[in-house]
């Protein structure tokens, strides 16, 4: 669609907003500049004038744009405003670089022998979120990647379940922290003193198994988030390059 | 006369704005529509008398969006690039509800002024 692109050009160096959400004002103003052409030309109009016209209602002035990019950044969910703080590659090295960090002390942990001997009954919810972490991100990896779904708007759908997962399992850990240490002191108290030293290294192995597990679970969802925030960011891009392409 | 709360009433420093989006809560109430079929239809229905421009029409679509009374969907059409399509949410028909009696009220108000009527 090469007869809007000045227009699409001057929309795109005035909105000022990050690329995926401009790009997806600029699509849908794309559709709606070359559907008003087609009215034109079916009202008669030669394809010169069919071009200015569209092209002169469309001319938005400063102020418009400016409000424009006022209501979408005040609109930003949290998510979107976490997702632009990281922005510069050494940022995103820097994040990527502390996950696997994490991921690998973790690593060492859970694979020292003993470390499944006592488990808490609380890291079986958190294995479940983990596993509905990870078979959502094959699905999303799978429609991004391989479906490549041509809508715009559901190329961002779901991702925030990955962030609901991440939240979910450190919640759970945290409950179950609590639980433990209740269930200890209650013990403590009521069990013989010869016991006590037992019954904490008991709590503490179960309790430190679940703690590296939550938070394991939680950072690599999170992690995922990031990854597929990114990927997406780029998919949109690259759909408003293409749409700005002579 | 009593006095309406704001939420139920049109104010003169918003005129402008209330406007707009109760004639857009009006024809998207009659269908969905792509912003530019809003801008024609209004500019149809109107006679030619209230014309939007669409570097206005976006702003106030968004914000209706965004303050979810109307909803925006992105349609396949085939052989076309991909549109975006507008609808009336439940809350926005109770928005638009409200707006025309405000609307009404507004101009009881108005015409009582100009023509000397009340008090």
């Amino acid at each position: 669609m090469t007869r809007f692109t000045r227009t699409l050009r001057q929309i795109n160096e005035e909105l000022d907003l990050p690329q995926p959400t401009r790009s997806r004002i600029l699509l849908e103003m794309a559709g709606d500049l070359e559907d008003l052409y087609q009215h034109h030309l079916s009202q008669g109009l030669d394809p010169d004038t069919a071009t200015r016209r569209a092209e002169e209602a469309f001319a938005a002035s400063d102020e418009a744009l400016k409000h424009l990019a006022r209501i979408h950044r005040s609109g930003a969910g949290l998510a979107d405003r976490l997702a632009r703080q990281v922005g510069s590659p050494w940022e995103k090295a820097l994040l990527v670089a502390w996950a696997l960090a994490f991921i690998f002390i973790a690593g060492q942990v859970t694979t020292q022998e003993g470390f499944f001997v006592i488990v808490s009954p609380f890291v079986w919810p958190i294995g479940g979120l983990a596993l509905a972490g990870f078979a959502f991100t094959l699905w999303k990896v799978y429609e991004l990647v391989l479906k490549r779904p041509p809508d715009l708007h559901r190329l961002r759908s779901g991702l925030g379940v990955l962030l609901f997962l991440a939240a979910a399992s450190l919640a759970i850990s945290v409950c179950g922290f609590f639980y433990h240490l209740r269930w200890y002191a209650y013990q403590t108290y009521e069990g013989a003193p010869e016991t006590v030293f037992m019954m904490f290294a008991t709590w503490t192995r179960a309790i430190s198994s679940m703690m590296v597990i939550g938070l394991l679970t939680a950072v690599l969802t999170a992690v995922v988030w990031f990854l597929l925030t990114g990927l997406v960011t780029r998919i949109e891009g690259r759909r408003a390059d293409a749409l700005l392409a002579t | 006369m009593t006095q309406l709360p704001s939420e139920h009433s049109v104010e003169i420093q918003r005129l402008s704005r209330d406007c707009h989006q109760a004639l857009i809560l009006a024809i998207l109430s009659r269908g969905p529509h792509h912003g530019y079929q809003l801008a024609l239809e209004l500019e149809a229905r109107s006679g030619g008398a209230f014309r939007l421009n669409h570097g206005t029409l976006y702003p106030i679509l968004h914000r209706l969006e965004q303050e979810e009374l109307i909803r925006g969907d992105w349609l396949d059409e085939p052989t076309k690039r991909r549109r975006k399509s507008y609808t009336l949410t439940a809350a926005g028909r109770r928005r638009l509800t409200r707006q025309i009696g405000a609307w009404r009220d507004f101009f009881t108000r108005f015409f009582s002024v100009i023509e000397g009527e009340g008090p």
